[in-house]
């Protein structure tokens, strides 16, 4: 343990931040210092002060409790949809990759048209018309993001069933799914971890982007990127209402960017970056 | 060679088919009524009369299979119908905002250039150095910035603050372009600036750079002489792949600019429940990061000399 | 790596991307100095200037390119415009409208009874809106009368030909070959179309305007659809004036003295359709939720005086009684308590909610967020409920969701932005949401709100030509919706409209359709 620190300083520290953010996402409603839902107008657009630290909103909210309360629900989308991702992905890979065919063929064409599409442009497009909901937030980033992995996972398969141990399982008479487990996800695994870590901030800033337009969250769910809506409209009454969340984006983003650049480090150390 | 094209171009248009019947498919199970959003754009109270007489006019009341068909055989022609909140020909609307859309993306990629590729250079010749962590962070900054929060700080400081340009431009204009294509630069050019420093990185550590290190020639000659124009390949791949995507508009950016973009169209679309325009637009973007792809694709195919070797 | 390399490239660097940025920096105009040219901030929804597609109409009205027959006057009463006068036969279906002989369209032809009638019927020809307003048997011109014959009575037909559908316009450039759409229609007004897109559009003086001098060779006229942006446009100084300043920013405007503001109650009504099949059915806790609607304080406090307090169905712009009306739910939490109690209603678990026969009063609210005043008014009643013990549930949809959760009653309370009266007769917007519905007569009260008395009087008076008695029955029906708790009357918009203090004679009509006139100068 104590060498693992030694050696990878920097992935130990962005860890320890990322573990930070989980614990305030998990212990919200203690950490909460106000009242992130109950309204009281008589409070209404105070700036910070010691009693608000991040002043209120109009409607007289803590602005500092509903960020803490938006971290949970920021790290809840980004990691459901970055699983859901990667489980959809790594499946359909998997089987792609596995058994070949016809099969194969239908899927990767299914795959390349995903592909061949700017994601956030398509994911506006099914939450804007199927209406925005944090439940099509997370199908629409899902649908569109989740052909990367199938494309990662099958030339790893296809690379990984090639090698000669898989080839001699085979012989022995091991079960495909005994296969799958024993050789090829594991072999998989680190790749998709790191990519899959690295779309946790993509994810976390396109949710907030689709809440922004009014295609995600809504009121009164404390979303950073609702937050940051209903905010502008009082851009010059009430600066802080832009700037606590905008913030608050950018440094939990910052720290899950870094942390997976770092892990892609520790886990692939020839890979630089 | 023949059999090369042949099979992109079917490619193409498969993914074409499958594009539009995907948004086709999006668009019939959608809750909501176009004929509806028309009718009640005015706020008032809407009479069944009134709908079921709009929603012929649309051709709403025909069977899903029906308007499929229709819509594709007229695409095919190059009619992509009438656009319902515009009442004029998709393809027309389109038009309209295309030329903001190209404005805001070449702007974009400019400063995206100008600003990426020295920062990246200098990051990678000075890897593990002071500088480079400093650019290295910064970008880490860029990348996890809210383009829709950076461009309102911009808005406020340098349009409402210090007046120095246009708030919202709503017409092309050079000093309009400024702040969208500035934002953009920052968080798609840190990205792009990461990926320059990895490329110069990797083509720093081939042989033929040691070895011309070793017979010491100057390092702004290896630079300038043989790092740049063997990276050169790479890097345009990967500004192919952000200028596609500049090329779908930018919805956030031209949305908080108020710029008169394809990004903007299509949010107005997307709300209005405007399918044959929300269909042109998928239509428009599918085929502009194709043809970038096929572009990319074709250069280096024509460009990298190990390639040409392979095919023969 | 040689060191001076590495400083050239970063000197090169930071010059460049400040040579990018700095250069197209500076604002070239002046607005206040620069005479020829009027800047106008709006929002837009028009992608075309054809006033007979969707409401387009509005747009070509508002831009000042298009006039109608009759306009609205501040109290919403029809006053000649095009029209020098206008009567009706004694047989209540014929009028004689006689259009004034100065007028000419824009490219100088007069405009003859003959025109306005080839304009009337391409209007109906082209849309299916225009009959939802009147149908006519026959039109017939002589000279500058223009002959509407209806098989209807209209009592109110000057104040319908005063809707932006029926505004002129020079049928015979159409069919010359102008392309109303993409370069606008010909029409009466002091500015004509140069060019159009949803997103700006730029106007000329019309040389040939009939009613007084031009002031601005050119009006230019962005779209900038968000509030906030627009306001700073204004402010900084990119425009000269701006439509629809936002609460977040109306105050920076009334504080200073060079703008000003001109805000008018609107015709809509901001509104919670309440749903008498569920457990709001009982009145007193319909009464009790009304009560506890602290009003006043959503328009001054939330919506920073941009709206006035609700309490009757028919905002006061319009004279419908307002002042005479009489709210039994006025504000009062503590009857709202007295009320739920009544009612058996009371917190025995002690969660501050209060329940009866082990059920929690809880009901759902229907909102849609493409207007920003109505999530903030359903939080804001959300907070004032808790207060005297409801838990209520916001559940926002789409907003083209709307009109069929309405209609199937799928709601407990409803949110409705509404405009009462486009066409100055408030009488059809009563009749829609609470005139009784059997089996669907009237499909758009979904509620199950039925009084036979408020059906008896809508029916008299959609046949009643006496404006005064007609007045008198909206009275009486207001009051009985509002004794009924029929709905929760939030509060009514104010329009505005506002401007740098070098323009003059910028005026907003509750109408919200003459923005851009020959008055307005710099």
């Amino acid at each position: 343990m104590k060498d693992f620190i030694q050696k990878n300083k920097l992935f130990s520290l962005y860890s320890a931040l990322m573990l930070l953010i989980i614990f305030i996402a998990i212990f919200a409603p203690h950490l909460a210092p106000g009242d992130a839902f109950n309204s009281n107008m008589a409070d209404a657009l105070k700036a910070p002060s010691s009693e608000h630290w991040f002043g209120t909103d109009k409607l007289g909210r803590d602005v500092l409790s509903r960020i803490v309360y938006g971290t949970q629900l920021s790290l809840f989308m980004g990691f459901t949809i970055v699983i859901t991702m990667v489980l959809i992905g790594t499946i359909i890979g998997a089987v792609a990759g596995y058994f070949g065919g016809f099969i194969e063929v239908v899927l990767m064409r299914i795959t390349d048209i995903v592909l061949s599409f700017p994601g956030i442009i398509l994911a506006i497009a099914i939450a804007g018309i199927l209406g925005g909901s944090i439940a099509n937030t997370i199908l629409s980033l899902t649908i569109v993001g989740w052909a990367k992995y199938a494309r990662i996972v099958r030339s790893l398969t296809l690379k990984v069933r090639q090698e000669e141990f898989v080839t001699a399982s085979i012989m022995m008479g091991a079960s495909t799914w005994t296969i799958l487990r024993r050789h090829i996800i594991p072999n998989i695994m680190p790749l998709i971890v790191t990519t899959g870590a690295l779309d946790l901030g993509v994810m976390m800033i396109e949710v907030a982007g689709l809440s922004f337009l009014g295609f995600g969250a809504q009121p009164p769910t404390p979303e950073w990127g609702l937050m940051l809506n209903e905010g502008r409209q009082y851009l010059q009454l009430a600066p802080w209402l832009m700037i606590f969340p905008g913030a608050s984006i950018l440094i939990v983003v910052s720290i899950f960017n870094l942390w997976s650049d770092a892990l892609r480090d520790v886990v692939d150390p020839k890979n630089e970056g | 060679m023949v059999k090369g094209i042949v099979k992109y171009i079917s490619q193409f248009v498969i993914t074409l088919v499958g594009i539009s019947f995907l948004t086709f498919c999006l668009t019939y199970l959608a809750p909501g009524d176009p004929a509806m959003m028309l009718l009640e754009s005015g706020d008032r109270i809407v009479s069944q009369q009134e709908l079921d007489e709009v929603r012929a006019e649309l051709g709403l009341d025909k069977p899903f299979w029906v308007r499929y068909a229709d819509w594709a055989i007229n695409a095919a022609q190059g009619d992509l119908g009438m656009s319902y909140s515009a009442k004029i020909p998709v393809v027309d609307r389109m038009l309209e905002s295309l030329p903001g859309t190209l404005m805001l993306a070449a702007a974009s990629t400019i400063l995206i250039i100008l600003y990426a590729v020295p920062a990246g250079i200098i990051s990678a010749i000075n890897q593990n150095k002071k500088i480079d962590y400093i650019l290295r962070s910064l970008s880490f900054v860029g990348v996890s910035m809210p383009t829709f929060w950076l461009g309102l700080i911009l808005i406020y400081i340098f349009g409402l603050k210090l007046g120095l340009v246009p708030i919202a431009s709503s017409k092309i204009s050079f000093s309009g372009v400024i702040l969208p294509a500035t934002t953009m630069a920052v968080v798609v050019g840190s990205k792009y600036m990461r990926q320059v420093r990895l490329v110069i990185l990797e083509e720093m550590q081939k042989d033929y750079v040691i070895g011309a290190r070793s017979r010491g020639i100057a390092e702004w000659k290896i630079l300038f002489g043989h790092i740049l124009p063997n990276a050169f390949l790479p890097l345009i791949t990967l500004l192919g792949v952000l200028v596609g995507y500049l090329l779908g508009g930018v919805t956030v950016i031209e949305m908080v600019f108020a710029w008169p973009g394809l990004g903007n169209m299509a949010v107005y679309a997307i709300t209005m429940r405007d399918y044959p325009l929300v269909q042109g637009f998928v239509l428009w973007v599918a085929v502009g990061f194709m043809i970038i792809n096929a572009l990319v694709d074709v250069s280096y195919r024509l460009l990298d000399p190990r390639l040409k070797r392979g095919q023969q | 790596m040689k060191k001076s390399l590495k400083k050239s490239l970063l000197v090169g660097l930071s010059v460049l991307m400040c040579g990018a940025f700095l250069a197209g920096c500076g604002n070239d105009s002046n607005n206040a100095e620069n005479k020829d040219t009027l800047k106008v901030a709006v929002t837009n929804f028009a992608s075309s200037l054809d006033p007979a597609e969707n409401f387009f109409s509005w747009v070509v009205m508002r831009y000042g390119v298009g006039e109608t027959l009759t306009k609205f006057d501040k109290q919403m009463k029809p006053v000649p415009w095009l029209a020098a006068k206008w009567s009706v036969a004694d047989d209540k279906r014929t009028w004689t409208i006689t259009v004034k002989d100065n007028v000419k369209f824009s490219n100088g032809k007069p405009v003859t009874a003959q025109a306005v009638k080839e304009s009337l019927e391409r209007a109906f020809a082209k849309s299916s809106m225009p009959k939802t307003f009147f149908q006519y048997k026959s039109l017939e011109a002589k000279g500058q009368d223009l002959i509407i014959k209806t098989d209807k009575e209209y009592p109110n037909l000057p104040s319908l030909l005063a809707d932006p559908f029926f505004l002129v316009v020079d049928v015979q450039s159409e069919r010359d070959g102008r392309d109303f759409a993409k370069q606008g229609p010909i029409g009466t007004g002091p500015y004509v179309v140069k060019s159009f897109t949803k997103e700006l559009a730029v106007m000329e003086a019309n040389p040939n305007y009939w009613d007084g001098a031009v002031p601005f060779k050119t009006v230019e006229i962005p779209s900038i659809d968000d509030p906030n942006t627009r306001a700073m446009s204004l402010q900084s100084g990119d425009v000269d004036m701006a439509v629809n300043i936002g609460p977040g920013e109306i105050g920076l405007f009334k504080d200073n003295d060079k703008f000003k503001v001109d805000e008018i109650t609107s015709l809509r009504v901001v509104l919670a359709r309440i749903n008498m099949n569920g457990v709001l059915g009982d009145k007193n806790v319909r009464d009790a939720v009304i009560s506890a609607a602290d009003r006043k304080n959503y328009a001054d406090v939330l919506l920073k005086g941009t709206f006035l307090p609700g309490s009757a169905p028919i905002p006061p712009s319009m004279d419908y009684g307002f002042d005479q009306l009489k709210d039994p739910n006025a504000y009062n939490p503590d009857r709202s308590k007295q009320l739920l109690a009544q009612s058996g209603w009371t917190d025995t678990n002690g969660d501050g909610i209060v329940d009866k026969n082990g059920q929690p009063l809880t009901f759902n609210f229907i909102v849609y967020n493409s207007r920003a005043e109505l999530p903030l008014y359903a939080e804001a009643l959300q907070a004032d409920l808790k207060k005297i013990g409801i838990d209520m549930k916001i559940q926002t949809v789409d907003y083209n969701l709307l009109d069929g959760i309405g209609k199937e009653g799928k709601y407990d309370m409803l949110i409705s932005n509404i405009v009462t009266a486009n066409t100055g007769d408030p009488i059809w917007f009563l009749g829609n949401y609470w005139h009784t519905n059997i089996d669907g007569s009237n499909p758009q009260n979904g509620s199950g709100y039925s009084n036979p008395q408020v059906d008896q009087l809508l029916e008299a008076a959609t046949v009643e030509f006496d404006p005064a008695k007609r007045r008198e029955y909206a009275i009486q029906i207001q009051q009985l919706l509002m004794n009924d708790g029929a709905a929760l009357f939030f509060g009514y918009p104010k329009t505005n409209i506002v401007n740098a203090k070098y323009l003059n004679n910028v005026v907003m009509y509750p109408s919200d359709y003459y923005w851009i006139t020959n008055k307005i100068s710099k």
